[in-house]
């Protein structure tokens, strides 16, 4: 309990100091705050572009396309805003950058997640939460206390999911020492798979994505359960429910895997 | 009997590589197959430490003197044997002992880049848990020596190379350790940080009695504050002993040199090695305990006027160089 509490502490002083760390650099943060909706409106427009020459993807509907979409882009702000080490892992071992945290009386995964607390990742979500809030009237998503309910429970999956699958291709450095390109596969994987409605893609490709690499969960599955679109597979339960479990078991996978790799850590020369 | 503060015995790490050879077909090989090296960078390492001691412990770039401070501050585990600070092992006890630990690594800030140092202060409070009072009165006297208060607002990336490492420094007795590790704190500083440092290290050490184990490559910092040096090569301690010890067994010799007035001359001595330098000087080359510089002296200037006379005491960069070239020879 007093470890619990120690911790949180902690968290809340370096969420403040990050805050204000971020605002040293305001003409960085301007330039984030430009770029960062650019990319996803033309996202949109891609879609759009798909959607109305190729008429309907698996059955979902330009509308029901664009709740998908923002869904995906708040739990990727969020993941930005949490998770954004972890793109970093490379640098941060074959730096030796992890000596530092290696030294301090704190747990290791909670100094790696906490002292980047990465708050330019806010301007991420703002375009999300426009395309989303777009997505939620076209698509006449009904705000019901369960759907709301579900959507948090979705949200919070998501945003784990995406910060454990990103803690285990950062921690393959620890034996791999760079994981670069990794990150850049996993970029791609990331946007095409929750941009587009997952059923149109091959069974297999389904498979691989529900199953192994459960990037499904992040939108695609929440998103056909709360919109009554075409899942691809029939899967049993609630979907927004499993996507919350998938998540936090994933997040677990990637705090164990990281913690392991940490044997594995070999620092640099001096 | 004090009870030891560092315990290592037979401290190993090995780093595996993988040997590159070159050309394309060399990196087909590589591909296919990888010829692993197993480098022993620390090799069975023991040594004790007291409460109080300053151990230099120096080496050549690459002998494993940082990758055995690595090892006992839990940053790498040992591939063998063991170390333990204050009884306690860092591979599973390594947040307990990193609290009563100060680390400052001279090519690596421990301080947070964007932040103002003194934010980088109270952050290190809150994470060591030193209470407001203990940590006022002690940034207050490692202000007295390093005077940190002069650019405590200043981003530690706008520091210069000195404040930041008088930052470094103060930043790793905050929450006043009783084992101070130093890898190399002196490095690419001017003489007057240099001096600031030492006195710094010198002051805490006699106050609360710091244990402090130092690596460095600038004897002088050796030679101001170390009573003990263990000197590593290859992995391989070659050498533990009180300083002093060190440079009498190793350079049992004083040099003379004296100027003489005439320019023609014949001196010998039976207890004497001497070596003509040019324009009237000469080099005498004695043992400490056959006989002493006054005796030897005043034998010679009964036969010649002796215009100036210079006593040349042992260097320690010699006694190092000679230590490194014989470990370098025992190992070939």
């Amino acid at each position: 309990m007093k470890t619990l509490s120690r911790y949180g502490l902690m968290a809340m002083t370096l969420l403040k100091i990050n805050i204000q760390r971020g605002l040293e650099y305001p003409a960085h943060l301007i330039g984030w705050l430009i770029s960062n909706p650019l990319q996803f409106i033309f996202g949109l427009i891609t879609i759009k572009v798909v959607i109305s020459n190729f008429q309907a993807l698996g059955g979902w509907s330009f509308e029901q396309t664009v709740f998908l979409y923002g869904l995906g882009i708040i739990s990727h702000g969020l993941s930005v805003v949490l998770f954004i080490q972890t793109w970093y892992m490379g640098f941060l071992i074959t730096e030796g950058e992890l000596d530092r945290m290696l030294v301090r009386p704190l747990n290791v995964f909670f100094q790696f997640c906490f002292f980047d607390f990465n708050f330019i990742g806010l301007t991420d979500m703002l375009p999300g939460i426009i395309i989303f809030t777009y997505g939620c009237m076209a698509a006449s998503f009904q705000f019901t206390l369960a759907n709301t309910l579900n959507l948090l429970l979705a949200l919070v999956g998501a945003t784990a999911l995406r910060g454990g699958l990103y803690t285990i291709i950062g921690a393959l450095s620890f034996w791999i020492q760079r994981s670069r390109q990794l990150i850049g596969v996993q970029w791609k994987l990331f946007d095409y798979s929750a941009k587009y409605p997952m059923n149109i893609y091959p069974p297999i490709v389904q498979g691989i994505f529900t199953f192994l690499l459960p990037i499904g969960f992040i939108c695609f599955y929440p998103a056909s359960q709360l919109l009554y679109a075409n899942a691809g597979f029939a899967l049993p339960g609630n979907l927004c429910l499993w996507t919350f479990a998938v998540g936090i078991g994933f997040y677990m996978l990637g705090m164990m895997v990281f913690k392991i790799g940490l044997r594995w850590y070999e620092s640099c020369g001096s | 009997m004090q009870s030891a503060v560092i315990l290592a015995n037979n401290l190993s790490k090995e780093f595996i590589t993988t040997k590159k050879s070159s050309g394309l077909r060399g990196a087909v090989k590589n591909l296919f197959k990888p010829e692993k090296t197993v480098k022993r960078a620390v090799d069975h390492v023991s040594f004790e430490i007291t409460k109080g001691e300053i151990v230099g412990y120096i080496g050549p770039n690459g002998a494993g003197k940082s990758t055995t401070i690595k090892m006992m501050c839990g940053i790498l585990n040992p591939t063998g044997g063991n170390v333990l600070i204050n009884g306690m092992s860092p591979v599973n006890q390594r947040q307990k002992i990193v609290m009563d630990l100060g680390v400052v690594f001279g090519q690596r800030s421990q301080l947070y880049w964007d932040l103002p140092l003194g934010e980088s202060f109270e952050l290190l409070r809150r994470i060591y848990l030193v209470d407001r009072a203990k940590y006022e009165a002690n940034l207050a006297e490692l202000d007295r020596i390093l005077n940190v208060h002069e650019f405590i607002d200043t981003p530690v990336r706008q520091l210069s190379l000195g404040q930041r490492m008088r930052g470094d420094l103060a930043a790793a007795m905050l929450h006043s350790p009783s084992v101070l590790f130093l890898d190399e704190p002196t490095i690419g500083l001017d003489v007057d940080v240099k001096y600031a440092i030492r006195k710094f290290i010198k002051e805490i050490n006699e106050k609360y009695q710091t244990t402090v184990i130092l690596t460095t490559h600038d004897l002088d910092d050796i030679q101001a504050l170390c009573k003990r040096i263990i000197i590593i090569n290859d992995g391989i301690i070659v050498s533990d002993s009180p300083l002093e010890e060190l440079i009498e067994q190793e350079l049992g010799h004083r040099l003379l040199i004296v100027e003489l007035s005439a320019g023609d001359f014949h001196v010998t001595h039976p207890k004497a090695e001497i070596t003509p330098l040019g324009s009237n000087r000469l080099q005498l080359k004695f043992r400490k305990d056959e006989i002493s510089a006054a005796a030897l002296i005043s034998d010679i200037s009964a036969q010649y006027q002796i215009r100036d006379l210079q006593i040349k005491e042992a260097d320690i960069n010699d006694v190092i160089r000679q230590i490194y070239a014989r470990s370098k020879a025992a190992c070939l």
